[in-house]
């Protein structure tokens, strides 16, 4: 037995110098090795695809390899905690989403944006209010009229408690003084299904999450709630066109942790800024119908200072905050 | 339908380039499959990004590929080691297993390939010629349906409870429990979280699988490691006997039909096809007490209904644009960025679209049945394999399955715990399906009557008493009285 | 009289006493409403009942024990004690050692633990499972297992 022990010991021992030699030593000037891209939604999802199109065409300008790994859960949380808490030097990413300025106000991160510092926002999708075809209002003017007349009645579907899209709706008939009712759904395609099926009379979804609807004639959009026509449908007003000051959406963008040297800031945000740039990526976005949108890391810490006030403020009224 | 144009798509994915990439997804595909962990989702959303540049025909056969593939992959691991591959063949275990353990895994596994060809041809040969009519079917369906229909599929746990009913309902309620663990799916409110955000989204599924099969399996396998003899598995052919194919041949018939109703249904998905399949199987068998000991009928019931489902599912995200199941939502995303959006209109305008992938479906499944029987031998070998060395295999395999789906520690320490648990459950005869079917059907059932009640402004009436509902509310109710009428009088 | 299935049952009368301890920190709904509670309560007095009843029926049951004792002077209880540990050191080392160099030591305890006695063997299929995992998931995959952070990864 004492014996058969000890040949394993050196067999180990064997083992674990052979492994040794997988060990990498850093070097100075950055990058010199593969970043990490950290993704807090799962493969497959808007965030996911958005991130790895930008990824593939960033490479290039890092000139190393960009993995990305998706970790996900606890509505982003988890993504976004193993963001925060990663090495500052610039080898790992998080792309930041929407969700940062809802979790903690619900008190599920013990941290808020401002522990990261942002590198640039990449994309932005409005809201918008979408009804089915044959619904009884045709302009967002007659949707309101239309709950004001019949408060409550109208059942807004959403993706799911304290997501953009619920904030979306609420936001809306905060602004706008109506009564709707709130049907959460797991993720925007379910609400969309029950739209399509008339078992709810409206989603607060994004223009591109119901195109393939609109474009098959089974539901329409009243309004968006940007400050511009979306690009893909010029023929839906804004929300502002319609004299209701509603302007809000979902974004996605890229940061590192705090205390992240200067100039690996600098260096990063050159190169997704060129990547963002390339035709290929916006070839890329354009199939995908997600928008792009640039934001320097100051004018989005600015725009953040402010909705993150009223994302809070909001998420108290739906109850959400705790 | 335009059979001319129909030929023409078939035609095309014919070619050998569109071919290879259909075998090599196919082949893929059943690799993920069968590794726990690793589900058809996962697969098809990994691969994705590799398709982008290849021509439509090729990189559709390629994710259906896979697709197809690792439904029926998820069957093997779990004929093998009791652990389902996917959450499709959760069904599958409870005959496959104890067939592999009397020596029988090739018989099990040829008669898997066989019925989830037959499953998955005849998903996607309604696919084909019933799409418009059976989305409208599927539209039907409300949050007040979704409650009925998952509230049936709970009375299954009486069906896989084994020798004792009232330990299957223990359990299934400890189960259900868990299920509510996370955020409420209508107040956000974190339940029975102890502050952790790794659980704000519930116990993850698949770790939880792994942990109540996998590792409850090989902890199962190092106690007993003397006192079991090696399995020996004797394989005659790879083919299922003609004796076999005759004696479940009405169950394969049933379950496919049943399977692609269910998959066309948006958010019901291929786990809760197997099991409904396999409960069927047994309602109509005249020795529904062998179910569970090694019932080849039960293999081939879930089989074919899991993998029939791949083609429901591709029905409304084909002819509505609404994804069935998360894996055809990401096929859904694959296909908007070839350019192609999925709905009605594309029945209009791009029919030669809608029947290159009809025919990428049927050509998928051909792959499947020749790549699975060609593999029989060489995955049945795999149980022969000495325990010394299969168990820390599986150990490994289980730790790393269940860390990737989410890139995430917590995840193992959570398989490790649910193994535990499941460990004991089983060594005291308690069965584990239940649990696994309340977490799939739990959420389902919650979120869904609640999502009736705001549409239905509060009123339980008017939710059940919508004639579908109802019609699962009672059917539900008849499984219940019924099972245990039976259990009583074999007393 | 079984004596496994009361302890289970009370196991579960714990579990169902908790769920209750908690449901009053809950939010109220609306009156009348369905809330975060409901479920969750329906639930646990499903499971307190259905353990209470196994609880019972096992008392008067005549039939004796049939499922083995658990005694940890068993060998194979003791086999699994060991693997679990063994799991469980693994899985706290995999962060900082990274799962190449884990895998390699963990792979032949294991074998050995399990009475493997082929040291040649033991080392090869290790390696190669290793290898095998790693490659699949890491490169064909693109799914990152961790490297160890040991070595700056």
């Amino acid at each position: 037995m004492i014996k058969s022990f000890k040949k394993l010991t050196s067999m180990s021992l064997i083992l674990i110098m052979m492994s040794a030699a997988f060990s990498h030593v850093q070097a100075a000037d950055f990058p010199s090795k593969r970043l990490t891209l950290i993704c807090p939604w799962a493969a497959g999802g808007g965030t996911d695809t958005i991130l790895r199109g930008l990824a593939r065409n960033t490479e290039p300008f890092l000139g190393e390899t960009i993995t990305i790994i998706n970790k996900t859960g606890g509505s982003g949380a988890i993504g976004h905690a193993a963001g925060v808490r990663a090495r500052p030097d610039g080898y790992t990413v998080t792309m930041v989403t929407f969700d940062i300025l809802t979790l903690p106000p619900q008190g599920f991160v013990p941290f808020t944006y401002k522990d990261y510092d942002l590198l640039m926002r990449v994309n932005m999708d409005p809201a918008a209010i979408t009804v089915p075809i044959d619904a009884p209002y045709n302009t967002i003017e007659e949707f309101v009229a239309y709950s004001k007349a019949n408060p409550g009645k109208i059942k807004v579907g959403h993706a799911g408690p304290g997501t953009a899209w619920h904030l979306a709706g609420s936001i809306f008939a905060e602004k706008v003084g109506i009564d709707l009712a709130y049907v959460p759904y797991n993720g925007a395609a379910p609400a969309v299904t029950a739209l399509v099926g008339k078992h709810i009379q409206a989603v607060s979804v994004s223009p591109a999450e119901v195109r393939g609807q609109v474009e098959g004639g089974t539901v329409k959009i009243l309004a968006v709630m940007s400050d511009e026509r979306v690009s893909g449908f010029p023929e839906v007003p804004t929300m502002k066109e319609a004299g209701f000051d509603v302007s809000f959406g979902t974004w996605r963008g890229l940061a590192v942790p705090n205390s992240t040297p200067e100039d690996a800031k600098k260096i990063l945000h050159d190169a997704f800024k060129k990547g963002m740039e390339s035709d290929a990526f916006k070839a890329f976005a354009a199939d995908t119908g997600l928008g792009v949108s640039y934001m320097s890391a100051e004018d989005w810490e600015k725009d953040l200072s402010t909705s993150s006030v009223s994302v809070a403020k909001t998420m108290k009224n739906l109850g959400l905050a705790r | 339908m335009d059979i001319e144009l129909f030929i023409d798509a078939l035609g095309e994915i014919l070619q050998w380039k569109p071919l290879i990439m259909i075998f090599a997804g196919v082949a893929g595909g059943i690799l993920i499959g069968s590794l726990p962990g690793l589900t058809a989702t996962m697969g098809v959303a990994l691969l994705v990004p590799f398709t982008f540049g290849l021509p439509f025909n090729e990189s559709i056969g390629m994710l259906l590929g896979i697709f197809s593939g690792s439904v029926y992959g998820g069957s093997i691991s779990a004929i093998l080691i009791n652990t389902p591959g996917t959450p499709a063949a959760a069904a599958t275990l409870l005959d496959g297993y104890p067939l592999s353990q009397k020596g029988e895994a090739g018989r099990a596994l040829s008669m898997s390939v066989f019925a989830s060809f037959v499953g998955g041809f005849t998903g996607a040969l309604i696919m084909t010629f019933l799409s418009p009519q059976i989305s409208q079917f599927a539209l039907e369906f409300s949050a007040a349906e979704y409650f009925g229909l998952a509230t049936f599929g709970l009375s299954i746990i009486i069906s896989v409870s084994g020798k004792s009913i009232l330990k299957g309902i223990m359990v299934g309620f400890l189960g259900l429990l868990i299920s509510t663990i996370g955020m409420d799916p209508v107040s956000g409110y974190p339940r029975f979280t102890f502050g952790s955000m790794n659980l704000f989204e519930g116990p993850a599924f698949i770790p939880t699988l792994i942990g109540l099969f996998a590792f409850a399996e090989v902890f199962k396998g190092v106690e007993q490691l003397t006192s079991t003899k090696q399995v020996v598995s004797k394989i005659n052919s790879v083919f299922p006997s003609f004796a076999d194919i005759k004696r479940t041949w009405k169950d394969m018939a049933k379950s496919s039909v049943l399977g692609t109703f269910i998959g066309s249904i948006p958010g019901a998905g291929s786990d809760i096809a197997a099991f409904v399949g396999y409960s069927e199987a047994k309602r109509r068998s005249k020795t529904p007490e062998k179910f569970g000991t090694g019932q080849i009928e039960g293999v081939a019931a879930a089989e074919s209904a899991n993998n029939a489902c791949s083609g429901g599912a591709m029905i409304p995200m084909l002819s509505l644009g609404v994804p069935g199941d998360a894996v055809t939502a990401i096929l859904l995303g694959a296909f908007v960025i070839q350019g192609i959006q999925p709905g009605p209109m594309l029945y209009k305008e791009d029919l030669d679209v809608v029947y290159s992938v009809f025919s990428a479906m049927l050509v998928a499944n051909i792959a499947m049945l020749i790549v699975g029987f060609l593999g029989v031998r060489f995955f049945a070998r795999a149980i022969t394999v000495r325990k010394s060395i299969l168990l820390p295999a599986i150990f490994i395999m289980s730790i790393v399955g269940a860390y990737s789906m989410r890139n995430n520690m917590f995840d193992v320490w959570l398989a490790l715990g649910f193994g535990v648990l499941g460990y004991f459950l089983q060594r005291y005869r308690f069965p584990v399906s239940p649990i696994l079917l309340a977490l799939i059907l739990g959420p389902m059932a919650e979120a869904n009557l609640r999502r009736a009640l705001i549409i239905a402004d509060n009123s339980m009436i008017d939710v059940l008493s919508r004639p579908i509902t109802a019609t699962f509310l009672i059917l539900g109710l008849a499984t219940l009285v019924m099972s245990i009428l039976r259990q009583r009088r074999s007393k | 009289m079984k004596r496994v299935d009361i302890i289970f049952g009370i196991i579960g009368l714990i579990i169902s006493a908790y769920v209750f301890s908690m449901l009053d920190s809950f939010p109220e709904g609306q009156p009348g409403e369905v809330g975060a509670d409901f479920f969750p309560y329906i639930l646990a007095i499903g499971l307190g009942v259905s353990s209470l009843v196994l609880i019972v029926s096992s008392v008067f049951k005549k039939t004796s024990e049939d499922a083995e004792p658990f005694k940890f002077s068993d060998t194979g209880i003791q086999r699994v004690g060991i693997a679990l540990a063994s799991t469980v050191i693994y899985c706290l080392a995999l962060d900082s050692l990274g799962f190449i160099v884990c895998t390699l030591v963990y792979l032949p305890l294991m074998m050995f633990l399990l009475k493997e006695r082929k040291y040649f063997q033991m080392v090869l299929v290790s390696g190669a499972i290793t290898a095998t995992v790693f490659l699949i998931f890491s490169s064909f995959l693109n799914i990152t297992l961790p490297l160890g952070t040991l070595y700056g990864y």
